[in-house]
């Protein structure tokens, strides 16, 4: 735990303005311990001298001073007059003095004394900004302006502390001023450096989700192009049905050879009934040779018997023509019957063709039969051959056809498979068209896989911070707690009187937006309710909360710190009620016991003014009255008597 | 055995002989033209006995179908003493009549070949055959002007009538007569066996029977459609 020292802030001293045209000549303010109260008319210059104030402290840092937000003020961009509008500030800082004189027009450091010494001119900015970061602690002017801003000066339409976003505001405020020097410059920096690692991780991530989107895309794309080309599911058809077709060739060649088995069986058989039949009609042809010859021998020996040729025995034996029935001679008979018997024509002497060639014993006829009964035998099983023979001629002309319708279907599947086939060698292979698309997001991938790196390797950074901030937010939040019985000792003692029954500050446990964690913050809670939100409340409760929390918080921390800053105030004391002015006139006294309070206020509640300055003593020299060196308009000018009469009400004139 | 004989168609040798035989038996008259129709009719009636071998060969002819095969047999028949020309006459200058009656020797040959029932069979086909054609010769529904033909040459005007004639006739062919095969005279053969077989009362009869009642009813046929064209004229 480092050593406790709370951030001193700045304790003004006195403010002097010079040649500033929205005021008539010099105007110089010593502020006392206590209550100060600035009374003027509307727009006179009363929240144009706390900004003078700031500016003063910070010059235009941050630009908050810039362009023309004095000079559209005060017509000072038409002052031709060569004089330097300027105005001096005295303060101190941790009891070192600090006196400053700067140009309203462009904020130079015209003068500058530290610990009462002048500081040489060319060093006026940077001997500034040094010292009085040295003696005050605070980590930077922006913390000044901040604090200043956020707390210690409000305007009166200006911010709620104690209704600020959930904590950011109370949350800077308290780190700032209420834990110790550095805390908040540790704090800053761990969510700076948060927020530099958390924007880095993000912007890696954006990245690398800009690749993985480009990926996704090109794969999109890549799917696109496969099924708008439709040949992956083509090709992959086609091969399914190459592969189908080629089974069922297979399948078919099977069923081709198991026909042609069959075939080459009923074949065999075929011919071997063929050729039993050729042997039996063989055995037919060759009983049947025998029965003509035997015939031929029958007939040739009926027909050339005596009692059947009887012209030729008549001619032989009684020498009697069987053409005319003359006797001849008998050597002419013997002769004739010669020729006869020499096979030649007893008329022509040609050849009688008569074959001599069987000479043996005829045949008995009867042996015919045995032939016949050969012949009838091979022929019923030459009958019977013939139907087995045409029963295998069907089963063979059947498996013929169904061989032929086989070959056929087979011829027609090659078709079909070379068909497929040509389509398939007309297919542009999808992996080549996609190659492009493979290798894009191959190259992404290792884009993704670098920013995976890059992330992996700053997320422990991440983490650890984040784990170092939250420590620092629980010392905070812890702070925070310590300080809400204090607080709510003083918050309560103003008011206890204006709420019916008792207001408190509660904790409220809330991640502000934009914050990674949860901060405590005060919210006031009265009639039973915390009030979250300021809608909850009435415009003069809002108001009187605000200033009460404000009071409350610079009490506070003077007692913690043992400095004496002082608030500025510019209440919209015109949003009370009778009572409730005076309350709040009473409240700002009370309070300025303990506190050094600074009031603006307007005439429209010369009652709050009285208040104010009733029995309050040396409140004339507490008084800066603005219509002593403002400028009125003519109208105002008119009214000037009222506003003297308020004062002079007041014990103020 | 001395040979001074022999031929080889012994099967038209032995159908003229039984022809003749038959002839002389029943004491018919036969003509050359005659034996010619005889043996027509014996061969395309054949389907009626389940044979279809065909002995001679036979072309159209202007006096109907003529083989002259059976006349050549007839004359070498007629050298040998075994058939005799009992009576010859030339008619109008060119055409001839010629009558043969069977030998005493034709008559021993007869007797001899019938003893093999082949020939005993083929005996009996050519008897059935010259027999029915014998019933239904009758002169006087011959006997008409335009008939050119004397007793029994009349066998002629039934041959005409022969539905395997006339459709040679119609279609004016003069290519070879076939018996084989599906002539239109076994067509109607076939069709009246196969009307027949469902008859309860032929199936008792014997095959030959059988055989000479349809002979008859095909000559009924034949001579009923003569008489439709004779009837005509």
């Amino acid at each position: 735990m480092p050593k406790r020292k709370f951030v001193n802030v700045p304790e003004v001293k006195s403010i002097k303005v010079e040649s500033y045209p929205l005021f008539n000549g010099v105007f110089e303010y010593n502020f006392k311990k206590g209550l100060n109260l600035f009374i003027g008319t509307n727009g006179i210059g009363k929240t144009t001298t706390t900004h003078l104030i700031i500016f003063s402290l910070i010059g235009n840092y941050n630009n908050q001073y810039g362009g023309d937000f004095f000079i559209s003020r005060n017509k000072l961009k038409n002052d031709n007059t060569g004089i330097t509008p300027k105005v001096s500030l005295e303060f101190s800082v941790n009891n070192i003095p600090f006196k400053i004189v700067r140009s309203i027009k462009d904020s130079l450091i015209l003068h500058l004394e530290i610990n009462n010494e002048t500081i040489g001119k060319e060093k006026y900015e940077e001997v500034y900004k040094q010292e009085i970061l040295r003696y005050s602690g605070f980590n930077s002017f922006d913390d000044i302006y901040r604090i200043i801003t956020l707390f210690l000066i409000r305007e009166e339409e200006g911010n709620y502390l104690i209704w600020d976003n959930f904590g950011v505001d109370q949350s800077k405020v308290f780190r700032v001023l209420f834990t110790y020097q550095g805390f908040d410059k540790d704090y800053e920096n761990l969510s700076k450096r948060y927020t530099e690692s958390d924007t880095k991780i993000r912007g890696l991530q954006d990245n690398r989700a800009q690749f993985i989107k480009r990926i996704e895309r090109l794969e999109n794309d890549k799917e696109e192009l496969i099924s708008t080309k439709k040949s992956v599911q083509t090709k992959r058809e086609l091969l399914e049905k190459n592969g189908k077709i080629e089974d069922k060739i297979l399948d078919e060649r099977s069923r081709s050879l198991t026909i042609k088995e069959d075939l080459e069986f009923l074949t065999d058989h075929i011919n071997e009934y063929q050729s039993e039949i050729s042997t039996l009609n063989g055995v037919i042809d060759e009983n049947t040779e025998k029965i003509l010859f035997i015939e031929k021998d029958f007939y040739d020996e009926i027909y050339n018997s005596e009692h059947v040729l009887l012209s030729l025995h008549k001619l032989e034996h009684y020498h009697i023509c069987f053409h005319c029935n003359n006797k001849i001679g008998a050597a002419r008979a013997k002769s004739i019957i010669q020729k006869y018997r020499s096979n030649e024509c007893p008329i022509c002497d040609s050849n009688l063709g008569i074959d001599e060639t069987n000479k043996s014993s005829p045949e008995d006829i009867s042996e015919v039969e045995v032939f016949k009964s050969q012949i009838l035998s091979s022929k019923e099983k030459i009958k019977e051959l013939e139907t087995n023979l045409e029963s295998h001629i069907i089963d063979l002309d059947r498996k013929q056809s169904d061989l032929e319708k086989l070959n056929l279907t087979i011829q027609n599947l090659y078709v079909s498979l070379r068909e497929n086939q040509m389509k398939l060698n007309e297919i542009i292979d999808p992996k080549d068209e996609v190659t492009d698309f493979d290798i894009q997001i191959k190259t992404l991938l290792k884009e993704v896989k670098i920013y995976d790196d890059e992330i992996n390797e700053v997320i422990p950074i991440r983490r650890a911070i984040l784990e170092e901030l939250t420590s620092k937010n629980e010392y905070l939040n812890k702070s925070i707690l310590k300080y809400q019985k204090d607080l709510n000792e003083i918050f309560k003692s103003f008011t206890k009187d204006y709420f019916e029954g008792e207001c408190e500050l509660v904790v409220n446990d809330k991640k502000p937006s934009d914050f990674k964690l949860r901060v405590n913050s005060f919210i006031p809670k009265f009639e039973g309710k915390a009030r979250v939100y300021s809608t909850r409340c009435s415009t003069s409760q809002r108001l009187f909360l605000e200033y009460t929390f404000r009071l409350s918080l610079l009490q506070l921390y003077c007692n913690v710190s043992k400095s004496s800053p002082m608030l500025i105030l510019e209440p919209s004391e015109g949003a009370f009620d009778l009572a409730n002015t005076t309350f709040l006139a009473e409240t700002f006294k009370t309070a300025s016991k303990e506190i050094n309070l600074t009031v603006i206020g307007n005439f429209s509640k010369p009652d709050f003014i009285k208040s104010l300055a009733k029995n309050n003593q040396g409140i004339k020299k507490r008084f800066l009255n603005y219509l002593n060196f403002g400028i009125l308009s003519e109208n105002e000018k008119k009214r000037m008597k009222t506003y003297r009469d308020v004062l002079k009400n007041a014990g103020l004139e | 055995m001395q040979k001074f004989w022999t031929t080889n168609n012994y099967a038209l040798t032995n159908n003229i002989l039984y022809t003749l035989y038959v002839a002389n038996k029943y004491d018919i008259e036969i003509s050359k033209i005659a034996i010619q129709k005889i043996f027509y009719l014996s061969q395309v009636l054949n389907p009626l006995r389940e044979i279809a071998h065909q002995i001679v060969e036979f072309v159209k002819y202007f006096r109907g179908p003529y083989s002259k095969n059976v006349q050549n047999e007839l004359d070498h028949l007629c050298s040998y003493g075994l058939v005799e020309l009992v009576k010859f006459e030339v008619r109008n200058g060119k055409n001839s009549v010629a009558v043969y009656k069977i030998s005493l020797g034709g008559i021993n040959a007869v007797s001899e070949l019938t003893k093999y029932s082949k020939e005993e069979d083929q005996f009996w086909w050519i008897s059935t055959i010259l027999r029915t054609c014998n019933l239904f010769f009758d002169d006087q529904v011959f006997s008409n002007k335009k008939n050119e033909y004397e007793g029994f040459d009349n066998i002629v005007n039934l041959v005409y009538q022969d539905p395997t004639f006339r459709d040679y006739e119609s279609n004016n062919l003069r290519s070879l007569m076939k018996f084989d095969g599906d002539t239109p005279t076994a067509t109607i053969i076939k069709n009246t066996i196969d009307h027949l077989g469902n008859d309860s009362r032929l199936k008792d009869l014997d095959y030959k029977h059988l055989v000479e009642l349809l002979v008859v009813g095909y000559f009924n046929y034949l001579y009923g459609k003569y008489v439709e064209v004779y009837a005509a004229d």
